[in-house]
């Protein structure tokens, strides 16, 4: 944890630098009413997250000397990572097309993808599954909760 | 006698169709939610959260309390059959739960399992119907500045005692302290964090946080394990019921078990996990045949189920009557009751007295149907094991899509969902834990506006904090909080390295 510790710790660090620079932004102190201004607060959390993160950084550091051995194993966790990475990129893509397409068309085309090209189901369980997933949370969340769902910017009104 | 007869009207209550139906659901996702691998109580609880808007508060908050512990008693089906707990709180039962289905005695540990968590959870809704309501009493002699103190030492609890690294825990809490500020302050007005998004002048929403720590990143991080959740077989069940003396055997831990639940489950930050550890440990001192402990022995498996039943009670008294959550379930708990419009804390045992009661009854009801599931219905619950993951984590992130959507009707939830799926990804990849994000989270606005509140009143005078004996009581609390761990430590140091113990 040494090195991501460190690099996080920086990160946390700017992150903290940049709330100061915020919250001094806002009123400060306490005026005459006795009435603690909005600024003060968020001022008190970023200075203790800048602390923690000093710390973080320092103990990331120090961690780092343990880290010569297991070179092969970082290679085999940034291996796992890049599949996390690729469902992260996954999921955004399909937030955006839902913008485009709607719910239901999107949800179509992702759910079969997912389950027929990256988790290798047969093609016809594939089918069954995107059909009984996307139409089955569509009617739900429609027709039985009431919850009108994006239409999609191309397809709105068509499918309806 | 105004406790009977709030007992009384409470199961009159939990008896009408509308919420004796929501609690069946509920205990049943919960039950679900615990069995699947690698989800829990808070990815259950945050996916049904969305299913509660506008509806009536008590079946809504009856049905998510059955989602919490109905998860507690389904965990312990995966850690027995596959040796991959639910969540953190059923990793003990793995000690010997495993050991037990590879020995062929997988419906014996179930079993065990089942008697354990139903007793834990019915002792543990006693202990609330006889605590709560004093508490509650205690709590109405709390004023702005005592609040103030009762959160804050509420954070310093789950900071020392939510994780191995300290640093990462109050990060953590930093993090979700600076995610509540967001938005327009309360008293002002003046956007705080919001940097021109007119969508975060009301804040963030809780649910879009919820999902996307406990859905979305549950689902990124579970992927790296997929392989093994894929390859998984589930094994014959037979024998359910210990017989009689393999039941007196286990009653010891199983009262012990509850005991130490609860009384952990109060504490902010020790929960469910920590108590099943104590538990185990405790049983494993006391019993006969301590060196079968680890190999099979349905003591440990009693030991453990018993405490994480046990610790839900103990965590909805300080989450019913104070308003603090114990753990990041109740958390989620807590954040779904504010939706629904709920303010949890001293006065709502007097406010809503028809709604805390109901919601009492309704788990020793909610217990009662999960044991009777669980025995009647095992064999289905265990064809749920067979459903394949890739199927439900991808329904899972729609569902949390719909969640997320449901809040506004607006796809700038979804994409910050999105962001907190990858926020909670990293935290859980890094070690970080959620729970104090979450606590601070759902507490942070009520400790500033206790903190404003106080000063306010003494006009802007800090002495505030230190002029009443609950609010110095609270604060030598504190004060051992901080400096317990540190004298530990120096002992430590000073007898080279040895354990001591305080």
């Amino acid at each position: 944890m040494g090195m991501t510790d460190f690099r996080s710790g920086l990160v946390l660090s700017v992150i903290s630098l940049v709330s100061i620079g915020y919250a001094l932004s806002l009123p400060q102190g306490i005026t005459n009413m006795g009435v603690l201004q909005p600024g003060v607060f968020p001022l008190f959390i970023s200075i203790g997250l800048l602390i923690f993160s000093i710390i973080l950084t320092i103990q990331g550091l120090k961690g780092k000397k343990k880290q010569t051995e297991g070179i092969g194993q970082f290679n085999m966790i940034s291996l796992l990572q890049n599949k996390s990475l690729l469902l992260i990129a996954g999921i955004f893509v399909y937030f955006t097309v839902v913008l485009f397409l709607g719910f239901l068309v999107s949800t179509i085309i992702a759910v079969f993808i997912s389950i027929h090209f990256v988790f290798k189901h047969k093609l016809s369980n594939s089918l069954f599954i995107t059909l009984i997933i996307s139409f089955g949370t569509y009617f739900i969340f429609q027709s039985f909760l009431n919850n009108k769902l994006p239409e999609g910017i191309l397809l709105t009104g068509i499918i309806q | 006698m105004e406790t009977i007869q709030y007992l009384v009207g409470g199961l009159a209550n939990t008896f009408t169709f509308q919420t004796l139906l929501y609690l069946i659901i509920g205990v049943l996702v919960g039950q679900i939610v615990g069995i699947l691998p690698g989800l829990g109580p808070v990815t259950g609880l945050a996916l049904l959260i969305p299913m509660t808007f506008g509806m009536d508060p008590i079946p809504a908050l009856v049905m998510l309390t059955g989602v919490y512990y109905g998860a507690m008693f389904g965990g312990a089906l995966t850690s027995i059959m596959f040796n991959t707990p639910g969540d953190a709180a059923a990793v003990v039962t793995t000690f010997d739960g495993y050991p037990l289905t590879k020995q062929g005695k997988a419906g014996l540990a179930i079993g065990t399992a089942t008697i354990g968590s139903t007793l834990g959870g019915l002792v543990s809704a006693v202990l609330i119907v006889l605590l709560a309501p004093l508490v509650a009493k205690l709590a109405l002699a709390f004023g702005p500045a005592e609040y103030t103190i009762l959160i804050a030492l509420s954070f310093l609890l789950i900071i020392g005692l939510a994780s191995k690294s300290k640093v990462k825990s109050g990060i953590s809490a930093l993090l979700g302290l600076m995610l509540a500020l967001i938005g327009q302050d309360p008293i002002t007005g003046t956007p705080r964090y919001t940097f021109g998004h007119f969508e975060l002048l009301q804040g963030i929403d809780f649910v879009v946080v919820a999902l996307g720590l406990f859905a979305i990143g549950e689902i990124i991080s579970s992927l790296e394990n997929y392989k093994e959740m894929k390859d998984q077989k589930v094994g014959k069940v037979t024998k359910i019921f210990p017989n009689k003396q393999e039941f007196k055997q286990i009653l010891g831990p199983i009262r012990n078990g509850t005991l130490i639940g609860f009384v952990v489950g109060l504490l902010p930050g020790a929960g469910a996990t920590i108590s099943s550890f104590l538990s185990y440990s405790i049983a494993k001192k006391s019993s006969k045949s301590p060196d079968s402990f680890g190999k099979g022995n349905i003591e440990g498996v009693a030991a453990s189920e018993s405490a994480n039943n046990g610790s839900v009670g103990g965590a909805m008294v300080p989450m019913l009557t104070l308003g603090i959550p114990g753990s990041n379930s109740t958390a989620v708990l807590l954040g779904g009751m504010m939706i629904l419009g709920l303010q949890p804390g001293p006065m709502f045992f007097t406010n809503y007295p028809e709604i805390a009661w109901t919601v009492i009854v309704s788990m020793f009801v909610g217990i009662i149907i999960l044991f009777l599931m669980n025995t009647l219905l095992l064999r289905g619950f265990i064809q749920i094991l067979r459903v394949p993951y890739s199927i439900l984590a991808v329904s899972i992130i729609i569902l949390a899509f719909l969640g997320a959507f449901s809040v506004n009707r607006s796809m700038f939830e979804v994409f910050l969902m999105g962001a907190f799926g990858c926020l909670g990804y990293f935290l859980k990849k890094n070690d970080y834990p959620l729970a104090p994000l979450v606590l601070t989270l759902v507490l942070g606005g009520l400790l500033e506006q206790n903190w404003r509140r106080a000063l306010s009143i003494s006009d802007g005078s800090y002495i505030a904090f230190f002029q009443s004996p609950i609010s110095i009581t609270l604060l030598v609390i504190g004060l051992l909080v901080i400096v317990i761990p540190i004298f530990k430590k120096f002992s430590k140091k000073q007898s080279g390295g040895k354990e001591i113990n305080v």
